[in-house]
């Protein structure tokens, strides 16, 4: 990731656009140095020939393996930093070594000897710890972990330090009942308070915990001068207390003491408690397990550094009960003693088999143990550890559980990630090593929905109806840790076929500072669940249950509670079924919304409205104010809808429409193809048109063409776009070679079309010489016929021996795009939208987001479509999103994350490009890429022109500009919206931030009335009260064409920039802007000789000079502006004083 | 820009200030001078012509009739996007994709060539008003003229049929007669006594084009390798491998080359 995307980056830093941002620069390939023919064909030595045959077979190009060579040296210790850091650890140890001893005289009475400004890291109410506490100095220092196996990570820096509290300490049976737990926090103190005085060693000093468990607190040290943090642990020495009391099912608290009762004694086993003993009593022990398994095996530090790198990117290490470096450690190691994994095999290899050994293993049903003795009858068996852990996975000793805390869900997560790892490896066409480490696949990123539990102090009644009241004294009260699993059921199970995977997440509570006491356990971090979408099942609005009045029955209606309802269904069976609301698709799009509140509260007593879910933020940008409720007579509020109800109808309106055209009766020559090219075909226009139309008092064209005409100037009609369509007849011998005349042929079909479908179908229809405008189901469609050889035509060009050659130009390209490339294109995007149902809705946000930032007539509305078709086809690291906000976020960092200037972005509709086909389309863009557009787009039936980004973004005076500014705004888009999304989502939270334009670059805005603003309810802050306009009834039994396709802002912006196109660049919100900006395009503002055909808009120069010299003539260019929008314009505003750049 | 600033002549060109209507507060400055070409057409006579250049998008023919009417009268006015003449004007109107609303070029053809050197001699103290106030010729601009151009999208069926019509009927003739004239012609040979082949000769021709060339190219060069043997021959198989030793070098110096530049775009910090 880049640097900038870490930072706070406020909406005013776009000011500074035009500059480059840094790293873009000197990304054009330097020279290259090609290898001279004597060294490339000299004799190879062996090991090189061994070196070259291994990375064709190992890895899929060399590529792969120096990317991660230099992936592991960009994260790995320095050695440099090593040798300055071991100085200062020795006297942090020398220090620990010769603390003066310390006594609490009663530990009853602890408050009055606890050292000023020193809190305990642990709160307890009661506590068995009497009299006299020793506090001598440790007996033992030891660095421990990845600093000594040197597989710790660079950045962030932390040195785990073992400190082994003396055995004076302790008294015979202190594993009871907390006691030493209470110690160890005693203890912790009591370093701290030694510490602190340590100011040239030490910055700052702070509590912790290992892994978000509070029973277990550590100091955390942050050294002067270095960026590192040290960890200092209080453990027991390896015979500290008898493993076999620490087996799972031993019971070590009493609940007579816990409960402060007198009921009788019942020994529950205490396996958590355990754990957290025994986890302290191991330290050493897996330290040296671990140094013999890296020993002579230099692929363990590669392997163990990149799968951290893998777990860090997920977040999988950062949530309690996740998977962090020592568990995987563990798991290499334990590969190599299993034989899996062998000592010659490099990092990548192992990596892979690491994965493979993931997804094949299930530590859920069949844990797996390290355990290697025979001494069956002592040891805890398999069963149970399954008895009290959902995950296991046994350490060498045979009692340790070293995932002990991870719940179910979490394994799922690892597993599946493992899964999706394996398949990136595998497919050439992924830039796998990208997938695997470069990219941060976050909470936020990777799921459809999340929802946050804030209050989490509601789940402490839910343990008395769970029942867990042993396992919360197991857990020392830490309820949250205890109902997650049971919450993580219900969940899985009420969510069903509905979901692919739950991933739930309490991530570490940060540290705290010494001198104020440890956060409570409702202040543990926030806890969080990811929803991953099964897209076609998720927005079902019934969940049919088992016929009535069986057992399953009553299971049923008991696991949902009210909601539960006996229906009567199509086939005649009467089942219990539950139905949530969802009259509109965005509304059926959070149906697991209402699943999810609805369980949590019956089940665990959650309230609805503590639960932020993560969802349909977005949603607001799609609706627009309706022009006319579909509901007539309907007193109730219609459900906002997103404009995809619309979609569909308009869908079934082209059907038909292709189905008329198609029966038409004789006519000279059949169709054979309709074929839709607007974008509301494909699902993707941001504001469909609504059927119908406000009726209007407009006067219409003449008698003979029945057609609206805008004059009022108080008013513009509403918008109502034409939706295009292209028909293609028939093959014939008959049509002319000569385009003049099939232009006038084309224009009789027209009339002929026109005329059959008014008589034939009944359709309100009006030819022109270029198309047909009919009206079906109150959508107005254009139909144009085309005719191939005329594209043949317009590209022919004889040569003068007579030899025709067929070279494009513009009027054979326009015409080429419009009727052949756009009616393809459409069907394919189609295609993904009917795979991906959130591919539609992600179009048109992205859209939107474009549009907002007065881009859009900047970019071609295919472009981002495609961009957006490449999320769902090739989502890599994640998985197609389901949820139009996942979509948008991925889209905004795909903008500013890929490689434009030397990756070409490859669309590869059904899987029809081959890897070969990759490399040859690389190899081609390399070669001739400062010919290409700035952004290179390939799909199987475009490979080498980018059809679609030819022309836009790339403006030709200032190169670069507006993609540049493009860049620039996704960046600070996506850190705002990831920003929005992860933080608690409340009402407060304005998602329509990162839909309005910041509009400081631009040196002249020109304001316009909104009377005549065709689409002004479209605008991201449309008022739909104040709209005269939307409260008029519509008509749908029209006799007349309604004025379509006309904009004034259109109009005026064709006007502007063919007449200053090469002095300046407009900008304009398509979607009900009211404002017009305009950038001068600086290198045209230098005084430059007076030529006469490049004089336009030009004065003479007041400057003396021999050569007569011109300058852009402003003022008279503003009056232009003025003079030009007459009626539209009301004000315009100079925002730059110095013209003279 | 107050008018004494104006210089009455840029580059060998004479200057007019004008402007849209009395109360704009600028305005743009046309220049003129004597229309001169090497090949002069039959509409723009070089003698009685002058070239204007820089004319507003919103100055149509008759502005400028008004404007140079001063000094002679105006036999026409030509207003075009390009300097020179108009090529495919057809084309133009069946797909237009040439840009006509920006700033034009302008001759203005007078009826005697005297005006020509009276309009070089002119001196303009005040900016001309193009629009002038009250006067029924005002420029229609901004939303009325869209308005009015949206209604000149439409027209009435019947009329485009007759035009469709008419040019067909006519088009057909002259393809008719064109054929006639080539059945006359056929086989007949020119005056340096060669006959001209044609697809409908009796020995009938293939259309030369550049992918037909192209295809035959390709099957040729197929044949071709089809008859070479490949590692037959010793020499040829230690060929082959050395060659694909070369190659797997070159992809990895290719590859670290690569590696170098993204290190260099710090492409390695995984977060």
């Amino acid at each position: 990731m880049d640097d900038e995307v870490g930072e706070g980056v406020e909406e005013s830093s776009v000011a500074n656009f035009g500059k480059r941002p840094p790293g873009i620069k000197n990304r054009l390939p330097s020279k290259k140095q090609k290898l001279n023919k004597a060294e490339l064909y000299k004799p190879p030595t062996m090991t090189e020939l061994a070196s070259l045959k291994e990375t064709e077979m190992l890895y899929n190009s060399s590529l792969f393996k120096l990317q991660m060579d230099e992936l592991r040296m960009e994260v790995e210790l320095k050695e440099k930093k090593k040798k300055g850091l071991l100085p200062i650890l020795q006297s942090l140890e020398e220090i620990l070594r010769k603390l003066p001893p310390m006594t609490i005289p009663d530990a009853s009475e602890l408050e009055g000897s606890l050292p000023k400004n020193v809190c305990l890291p642990m709160r307890w109410k009661k506590t068995q710890l009497k009299g006299e506490i020793k506090l001598r100095k440790p007996l033992e220092v030891k660095i421990i972990g990845s600093y000594l196996l040197g597989t710790c990570l660079n950045d962030p820096l932390t040195i785990d330090m073992a400190v082994q509290i003396p055995t004076e300490c302790f008294q015979p049976k202190d594993y009871l009942n907390f006691r030493y737990h209470h110690k160890r926090a005693l203890y912790c103190m009591y370093l701290v308070k030694h510490l602190k005085k340590k100011k040239d060693l030490v910055k700052s000093v702070s509590y912790g915990s290992l892994q978000g468990d509070h029973m277990t607190p550590v100091i955390l040290l942050k050294l002067v001068g270095k960026n590192a943090t040290v960890r200092l642990i209080p453990c027991l020495p390896e015979t500290g207390f008898k493993e076999a009391r620490f087996a799972p099912s031993k019971n070590n608290i009493r609940q007579q003491w816990y409960n402060q009762n007198s009921e009788e004694e019942t020994f529950p086993p205490t396996p958590h408690y355990n754990f957290s003993i025994l986890r302290d009593m191991s330290l050493e022990r897996h330290l040296h397990h671990l140094y013999n398994a890296s020993y002579d095996f230099p692929a363990f530090k590669d392997a163990v550094l990149l799968l951290k790198v893998w777990l860090h990117q997920r977040e999988l290490d950062q949530i309690c009960g996740g998977c962090n470096g020592f568990l995987i450690s563990m798991v290499v190691a334990h590969l190599l003693d299993n034989g899996q994994v062998n000592k010659v095999m490099s990092g990548q290899q192992v990596v892979k088999n690491v994965l493979h050994f993931i997804v094949t293993t299930d530590w859920a049903s069949k844990g797996v143990t390290m355990c290697k003795s025979s001494n069956s009858q002592t040891l805890p068996g398999l069963e149970e550890f399954h008895q009290h852990f959902p995950v296991v996975f046994v350490d060498p000793s045979g009692y340790l559980n070293l995932c002990a805390d991870m719940t179910g869900t979490t394994y799922e997560h690892l597993k599946h990630e493992a899964k999706l790892g394996l398949d990136f490896l595998d497919d050439k066409r992924i830039d796998g090593f990208h997938c695997l480490f470069m990219t941060p696949v976050l909470f936020t990123r990777k799921f459809d929905h999340l929802f946050t539990i804030t209050k989490l102090k509601q789940l402490r009644p839910s343990v008395k109806k769970f029942d867990l009241e042993t396992q919360l004294m197991d857990r020392g009260g830490n309820y949250p840790r205890v109902v997650l699993p049971r919450v993580e059921e219900i969940l899985r199970q009420a969510l069903g076929d509905r979901i692919k995977l739950l991933a739930s997440g309490l991530f570490h509570s940060a540290e705290w500072p010494v001198n104020s006491p440890s956060p409570k356990i409702e202040e543990q971090g926030p806890l969080t669940f990811g929803l991953l979408l099964n897209g076609g099942l998720a927005s079902s609005v019934l969940d049919k249950g088992p016929a009535a009045n069986t057992t399953e029955a009553k299971a049923f209606s008991e696991f949902w509670g009210k909601k539960s309802e006996l229906r009567r269904f199509q086939d005649g069976s009467i089942c219990e079924a539950v139905v949530w609301p969802g009259t509109s698709v965005a509304e059926k799009r959070l149906v697991c919304s209402h699943i999810v509140r609805h369980i949590l509260h019956l089940h665990a007593g959650i309230k609805p409205e503590s639960i932020a879910y993560t969802g349909g933020q977005l949603d607001p940008i799609l609706q627009q104010p309706l022009l006319h409720p579909s509901s007539p007579g309907g007193d109730e509020e219609p459900a906002p809808r997103t404009g995809e109800e619309e979609l569909l109808q308009i869908s079934v309106a082209y059907t038909k429409l292709s189905r008329h055209l198609r029966e038409l009766k004789d006519l000279p020559l059949m169709i054979s193809s309709v074929q839709g090219t607007s974008p509301a075909i494909r699902h993707t226009e941001v504001y469909p048109p609504c059927a119908g139309w406000p009726s209007d008092r407009l006067r219409t064209a003449g008698p003979s063409v029945p057609v609206k005409i805008p004059s009022n100037d108080k008013q513009c009609p509403t918008w109502i776009p034409a939706l295009r369509v292209v028909c293609h007849l028939e093959s014939s011998g008959k049509w002319p070679d000569d385009l003049e005349a099939i232009h006038h042929i084309k224009t009789a079909f027209h009339l002929k079309m026109a005329d059959m479908l008014h008589k034939q179908c009944k359709l309100v229809t009006v030819a022109t010489a270029s198309h047909i405008l009919a009206i079906v189901d109150g959508f107005v469609f254009q139909v144009s016929v085309a005719h191939r050889r005329e594209i043949v035509l317009l590209k022919e060009v004889i040569t003068k021996e007579g030899l025709s050659m067929l070279r494009d130009n513009e009027r054979s390209k326009v015409l080429e795009r419009e009727t052949g490339h756009l009616p393809h294109l459409t069907s394919l995007l189609h295609g993904v939208h009917q795979h991906h149902g959130a591919f539609g809705p992600t179009v048109r946000l992205a859209k939107r987001w474009v549009a907002s930032h007065l881009l859009a007539d900047h970019m071609t509305s295919e472009c981002i479509e495609l961009l957006v078709a490449y999320l769902f086809l090739h989502p890599e690291p994640f998985t197609s999103p389901v949820s139009p906000q996942t979509g948008i976020l991925h889209f905004l960092n795909l903008l500013c994350q890929h490689d434009w200037e030397s990756t070409p972005l490859f669309i590869n509709f059904n899987n029809d490009l081959t890897a070969s086909d990759y490399d040859e389309i690389r190899q081609q863009f390399t070669n001739n890429r400062s010919h290409l557009p700035v952004m290179f787009l390939a799909t199987p039936t475009d490979r080498q022109t980018s059809l679609w980004t030819q022309d836009k973004p790339t403006p030709m005076v200032i190169k670069d500009y507006i993609f540049q500014r493009l860049i620039e705004l996704a960046r600070e888009s996506f850190t705002v919206l990831q920003q929005q999304l992860s933080g608690p989502i409340s009402a407060e939270v304005d998602f329509k931030q990162i839909f309005r334009p910041p509009l400081d670059p631009y040196d002249v805005v020109i304001h316009l009335r909104a009377k005549l603003l065709p689409r002004r309810h479209q605008a991201v802050d449309a008022d739909p009260t104040t709209e005269s306009l939307l409260t008029l009834k519509p008509t749908l039994d029209a006799k007349h064409l309604p004025v379509v396709d006309f904009d004034p802002v259109q109009c005026y912006l064709v006007e502007l920039r063919e007449a200053f196109e090469d002095l300046a660049l407009f900008f304009h919100d398509t979607y009900g802007g009211d404002i017009i900006t305009v950038v001068w395009k600086r290198p045209a503002f230098k005084p430059q000789p007076f030529k006469p055909l490049q004089a336009q808009a030009r004065i003479p120069s007041t400057s003396s000079s021999k050569v007569p010299l011109v300058i852009p003539n402003i003022e008279g260019i503003i009056q232009d502006f003025q003079t030009m929008g007459r009626g539209l314009v009301t004000s315009i505003e100079v925002r730059t004083e110095n013209w003279n750049i | 820009m107050s008018a004494h600033t104006v210089p009455h002549e840029v580059g060998g060109f004479r200057v007019v200030p004008v402007k849209f209507s009395e109360k704009s507060s600028a305005g743009h400055m046309l220049y003129y001078k004597e229309h001169s070409v090497k090949e002069s057409e039959d509409t723009k006579p070089t003698d009685r012509t002058l070239f204007v250049v820089n004319v507003p998008p919103y100055c149509n023919e008759e502005c400028l009739q008004r404007l140079f009417g001063g000094c002679g009268g105006v036999e026409s006015v030509i207003l075009q996007a390009k300097a020179g003449k108009e090529l495919d004007a057809m084309l133009e109107e069946i797909y237009p994709i040439r840009k006509t609303r920006g700033f034009k070029i302008a001759y203005i053809v007078f009826k005697d060539d005297s005006s020509v050197v009276r309009a070089m001699k002119q001196k303009y103290k005040e900016p001309f008003i193009l629009s002038p106030e009250g006067d029924s010729g005002g420029l229609v601009t901004g939303y009325r003229k869209w308005c009015s151009e949206y209604e000149a999208r439409w027209e009435d069926p019947k009329q485009l049929q007759k035009k469709a019509d008419d040019f067909m009927i006519e088009f057909d003739k002259r393809k008719h007669e064109e054929k006639e004239q080539a059945k006359v012609e056929e086989g007949v040979p020119d005056d340096d006594g060669w006959v001209t082949v044609t697809r409908k000769s009796t020995k009938p021709v293939v259309a030369r084009s550049e992918r037909k060339q192209k295809r035959l190219q390709a099957k040729e060069k197929k044949k071709r390798e089809e008859k070479e043997l490949m590692n037959f021959y010793t020499f040829q198989s230690r060929e082959s491998k050395r060659e694909h030793i070369a190659e797997l070098r070159m992809k990895f110096e290719e590859d670290k080359q690569r590696i170098t530049q993204m290190r260099a775009a710090r492409k390695f910090k995984p977060y």
